[in-house]
């Protein structure tokens, strides 16, 4: 028996001394948090947004990002067009060098290019660049890029594009590019060098002491994969990680609590949520039917109940946070479930008996799928459900894991469909909108079509003089207030924390990937 | 008759009986009786869960609904996935193991490998796997999954019965009429194997409730907006509500409370058929 | 006690197994058969990023056009030469490489967990049976009829509420705090809540067999020797009637084995704790349909080693078995 309690206390005694010793902390290391660790660091292969991180410590784009959204110089020093915007000539930085002492130049901008556009390459972006015909050499440092049509993303996406190494990786024929050894061992010209990546553990990098822009303020970098939420926010309560990029509500909430050294960040992010609907669907390609389920959802009550106020009830497809673009003048939907009956009245939509509406011997009654099985989503789904059976609609939810999700949506087999759109600091909605563009062509899952809307987002996306787009893109927004495409829900926020001894360059911190924009110029207290 | 009075001289046995004939009323009749629909939501009460009151005896969850009123069809749920499951599992374990026991030799060696086999898989992991594979959550799904992975340990009692009792006098005597192989399995074999499948059953309709909870804590049981007691305890995870004890308690106890009932009824049957039956 | 008798049993054992994973192999594959498009779909969806010619020769090499059963030997085949599961969907990595990474945490989780259950449930079970009928005896055994009902995920969450966020004594999840990978003594820190959760209701089924287990051991005639020889009972109990006790316990434990991995599954979820439940609850919700059909196969396999192991160790104890 007293062997027993000895035993305890010694398994007690073990366990909290063991917590006593903490880790040595190294000052000279950026501790980055992240959830999930990237997949390749090939920017020709990723889609997730680790590896994009990843990418940006390592590579240039031609330009960078830079306070408000707006594109800077960076392996690119000058960049034109022709009057039409066809043709644009990039001029190049002298004297870049790659990781492993190769001279940057043009060479490496085409073989970039040249591989991105193939499609045996297999780049999950290629689709976009569709307009971009050609891309040649004028000398060793001036690229032109001809254009099939004018395109307001070039800029920013085309021109943002990191670039590659033609003298490591332009004797690979384009189709064995994704087996290559790049990936795990990548050349850049960026900030940062690889040290080495632990998969799933962690990732260091180490400055490059020859970057072209100048020198870099941190010495080393290492991003912690910690898939765990609790131990992410533990490791910034303790000191641990300097950098918690994401945070949820609760989250948040609890490091506002516990940890108020920490710097916090709460900030309006780029994505929209919102409800897709099939309008190929009897009732929901009636307008009057869409209007009337904004208004009979109270999104108001379930963002200061469901969400504690953590997110924007969004007017339109634009988020707020595109503070450029952003039109606040269009028609709302607040509240207002009379509203709401009186249109699928109107519509011919009449109450049956057992309070459902029916038109026609029809029920109005849709499924709606969700992607993903937890709570948070099972309420959102329920309370909306709640709201459309006071209004006579009829709905039952269906949750699928994200792969069916997106093939039933693709395929077009759906109703109502909880989804969310946006990350890029554009309005361009034309893969969304445009009425030609259903699967498998683009992204208008609701098979909408409005000829203004279709006029609006063709031109907006050929449009490069801001006053000439911003008319445009009002446009678009004030028209699709009124003729509904999706049932707008929220826009979100991006959370994240820095420990107090981080220091920023930039006052305009940017939300999600753009927060590390500035990270080579970061100042590290010692 | 005799095993009833041997069953009744047990008290706690009866504390079993009593407890589930409460849940099994309660969620028959319950909800008839409750002034709230377990699924009408609440938009002033929305995110902010009320802890129990006289309106409200066991309180709101996060969307406003009665607790009280969602448990109770929580119970029917259970209860009836519980015991339907079970049947389903009876019904298929004792033809299985019968036939196995009677055939005897190659076949059934045969027959138990593959009983053995399917019993080392984990059951839990295996109907999750199986629910999310085929993305059918309806309540007969559901009750069909779990009823047919959880057959094996059915089939081996019985197996073991018809084995010991083949060789007893009445069959002997049955063949020796002329009883034909089925009808000497269905009409004699069979209902004297009963008495442990009858005890597992009792056992295996709180293990099923157990997996159903698990199932639609997951999200991959029943759905929303009905609530099971599994989906209860999910809604009760959210940082939101944590604070709020009694919708985490609630399911819980239930659970607890309810399988309680059910394994005291199978430690009552176990005592009352065993001794009685005249073996061990 | 010689030796060649155990390893021929052993060997006896092994042999077999055989069938057994064979069973077990034709099950998890069936198992795929349940997916939308089936098997099929789901080899060749592993195919989908490469270029046509290339998956072309992949589909051919693995048979997809042929009947299931030339498909499962191609598959057997693909398995039993190059040890191959096929790659995860998520992250395109091996299956096997993903869930070896995994394996040993699973198995530390299940050990610490086991060696919990017995620490507490064996002496309880001892006295329990030794004074029979007394308050102690039925307070432990009304106890454990309640915790055989306490769903495991109710429980970790009751003790992640109590013992994390209010006591703060625990961390609330996770393997390692971040710089301490790698650390025994936080490594333990992490598992205590987890490994407590599933010894509990371990020792909720364990505590009813052990005590009956036990008074049949105690009412034998040779107890009653041993004591009219003069033992202190102390010895009697704990060297003969508990030695006698057990031997029945390690088929119990061998047959406890699959809930007690699935257990641990479950509970790594609920912990984030990263082993084998936890890859392979997230590849169910990912329909991560090759992870899944890893694991799963590789549950009922560890299970099968588990039981032999427990038979092995039967033998050991009690030559006689060896026998038959």
């Amino acid at each position: 028996m007293p062997l027993r309690i000895f035993a305890l206390a010694a398994y007690a005694a073990l366990l909290l001394c063991g917590c006593a010793a903490g880790a040595a902390r190294d000052p000279n290391t950026l501790v980055i948090l992240e959830a999930a660790d990237g997949s390749t660091l090939n920017p020709l292969f990723s889609t997730d947004a680790a590896s994009a991180l990843y990418e940006g410590f390592l590579f240039d784009p031609l330009v960078n990002v830079g306070d408000d959204f707006k594109p800077v110089p960076w392996l690119a020093t000058s960049w034109r067009s022709t009057p039409d915007h066809l043709h644009w000539t990039v001029e190049l930085r002298h004297g870049v060098r790659w990781s492993d002492g190769a001279p940057f130049t043009s060479r490496d901008v085409v073989w970039t290019w040249a591989a991105a556009l193939d499609p045996a390459t297999g780049f999950p972006y290629r689709g976009q660049f569709d307009y971009i015909a050609q891309v040649r050499a004028r000398g060793p440092y001036t690229v032109e890029f001809t254009l099939s049509q004018p395109n307001a993303l070039f800029e920013s996406e085309a021109l943002g594009t990191p670039i590659l190494p033609e003298h490591v990786l332009g004797k690979i024929p384009h189709r064995l590019l994704r087996l290559s050894s790049f990936g795990e061992h990548p050349v850049g010209t960026g900030p940062f060098l690889l040290e080495r990546w632990r998969h799933d553990e962690e990732i260091s990098f180490v400055r490059n002491p020859h970057w072209w822009h100048g020198s870099v303020t941190i010495p080393r970098i290492a991003v912690r994969i910690e898939f765990n939420e609790q131990s992410r926010l533990d490791a910034m309560e303790d000191g641990s990680g300097d950098v918690l990029d994401g945070i949820g509500t609760s989250g948040y909430a609890i490091l506002q609590q516990q940890a108020p050294k920490l710097r916090l960040l709460h900030l309006p992010d780029l994505y929209s949520f919102f409800i897709y609907t099939n309008q190929k669907r009897p009732g929901l390609d009636d307008n009057r039917v869409r209007q009337a389920m904004l208004y009979g959802w109270d999104r108001e009550a379930v963002v200061h109940g469901l969400l504690r106020g953590d997110a924007i009830v969004a007017t339109g497809l634009v988020p707020v946070a595109l503070r450029r673009w952003y039109d606040p003048n269009v028609r709302r939907y607040d509240y207002d479930p009379g509203r709401a009956r009186a249109l699928l009245d109107q519509a011919g939509w009449l109450p049956g008996r057992d309070g459902i509406r029916q038109k026609d011997g029809r029920r109005l009654s849709f499924e709606l799928l969700v992607a993903g099985a937890d709570a948070a989503t099972q309420d959102l789904a329920a309370e909306f459900q709640s709201d459309m059976r006071s209004i006579g609609i009829a709905v039952t939810v269906r949750s699928l894991d994200f792969a069916t999700f997106i093939a039933q949506t693709e395929g077009l087999h759906y109703d109502l469909a909880l989804g969310g759109w946006g990350g890029v600091p554009d309005p361009d909605q034309f893969t969304l909108l445009e009425s030609k563009q259903v699967p498998p062509v683009g992204n208008n899952l609701m098979s909408y079509s409005n000829p203004i809307v279709d006029r609006d987002v063709t031109l907006g996306l050929r449009t490069l003089d801001y006053q000439k787009r911003r008319a445009i893109y009002d446009s678009m927004q004030r028209v699709t207030a009124e003729d509904l495409p999706v049932l707008f829900y929220i826009n979100t926020y991006y959370r994240a924390a820095l420990n107090p001894r981080v220091h920023l360059s930039v006052s305009d911190i940017l939300p999600d990937q753009y927060l590390f924009r500035d990270i080579f110029a970061w100042r590290l207290d010692r | 008759m005799h095993f009833l009075r041997r069953y009744a001289r047990r008290p706690a046995s009866l504390v079993g009986i009593a407890i589930v004939v409460v849940i099994a009323l309660v969620a028959a009749v319950g909800p008839f009786i409750v002034p709230y629909s377990p699924i009408a939501i609440s938009h002033q009460l929305l995110g902010n869960p009320q802890p129990p009151s006289f309106a409200h005896p066991l309180g709101t969850d996060i969307l406003g609904r009665d607790e009280l009123a969602r448990a109770m069809v929580g119970a029917r749920i259970s209860l009836t996935v519980g015991i339907a499951a079970m049947l389903v599992a009876v019904v298929v374990g004792t033809l299985y193991g019968a036939t196995a026991g009677a055939a005897g030799g190659a076949v059934d060696a045969a027959m138990m490998r593959i009983v053995d086999a399917l019993l080392s898989f984990p059951t839990f992991f295996l109907v999750i796997a199986v629910e999310a594979l085929t993305n059918k959550f309806a309540l007969g799904i559901i009750i069909l999954v779990i009823g047919l992975l959880s057959w094996m340990g059915v089939a081996r009692l019985v197996r073991a019965e018809v084995l010991s009792l083949r060789e007893r006098d009445f069959v002997a005597a049955a063949r020796a009429l002329g009883a034909a192989p089925s009808r000497v399995l269905l009409r004699h074999l069979i209902p004297n194997a009963l008495a442990p499948v009858i005890v597992a059953a009792s056992f295996a309709v709180g293990d099923n409730i157990l997996t159903e909870a698990g199932l639609s804590f997951l999200g991959l049981g029943v759905q929303v907006p009905t609530p099971s007691w599994g989906n209860m305890l999910q809604d009760a995870l959210l940082p939101a509500v944590r604070s709020a004890w009694w919708l985490v308690a609630t399911p819980g106890a239930l659970i607890v409370l309810t399988l309680f009932g059910f394994t005291l009824i199978g430690d009552g049957l176990s005592y009352a058929l065993g001794a009685s039956s005249g073996r061990r | 006690m010689e030796a060649r008798p155990l390893s021929a049993y052993v060997v006896r054992r092994l042999i077999g197994a055989i069938p057994l994973l064979f069973l077990i192999s034709l099950i998890s594959y069936g198992l795929m058969g349940l997916a939308p498009g089936g098997p099929t779909a789901i080899l060749s969806q592993q195919a989908r990023s490469l270029t046509p010619a290339a998956r072309q020769a992949y589909e051919a090499a693995l048979g997809l056009d042929k009947p299931w059963f030339v498909q499962y030997f191609y598959w057997l085949k693909e398995l039993v030469l190059h040890g191959s599961l096929g790659n995860s969907f998520v992250d395109q990595r091996p299956v096997i490489a993903r869930i070896a990474e995994k394996l040993p945490i699973t198995v530390e989780l299940l050990s610490l967990a086991l060696v919990m259950t017995l620490v507490v449930a064996i002496p309880i079970g001892v006295r329990a049976a030794v004074r029979r009928d007394s308050a102690f005896d039925n307070l432990s055994t009304g106890l454990a009829l309640i915790g055989y009902g306490v769903p495991i995920f109710w429980l970790g969450i009751l003790l992640i509420d109590l013992f994390a966020m209010h006591l703060r004594w625990f961390p609330a999840s996770g393997l390692y705090s971040v710089g301490r990978e790698g650390n025994p003594l936080d490594l333990l820190r992490h598992l205590t809540l987890p490994a407590a959760t599933l010894a509990i209701v371990s020792v909720a089924g364990w505590l009813r067999y052990q005590r009956a287990s036990m008074i049949e051991v105690l009412d034998a005639p040779y107890i009653q020797t041993a004591r009219s020889k003069g033992l202190p009972e102390r010895i009697v109990l704990w060297r003969h009637a508990l030695r006698n006790a057990l031997l029945p316990m390690i088929t119990l434990l061998g047959l406890q084995l699959p809930g007690l991995v699935g257990g641990a599954y479950f509970i790594e979820y609920i912990f984030s704790i990263p082993g084998m439940g936890y890859l392979g609850i997230n590849a169910i919700f990912q329909r991560d349909y090759p992870t899944v059909m890893g694991i799963t196969m590789l549950s009922a396999v560890m299970v099968i080693l588990g039981n032999l192991l427990a038979d092995v160790l039967y033998a050991v104890a009690d030559p006689r078995i060896r026998y038959d």
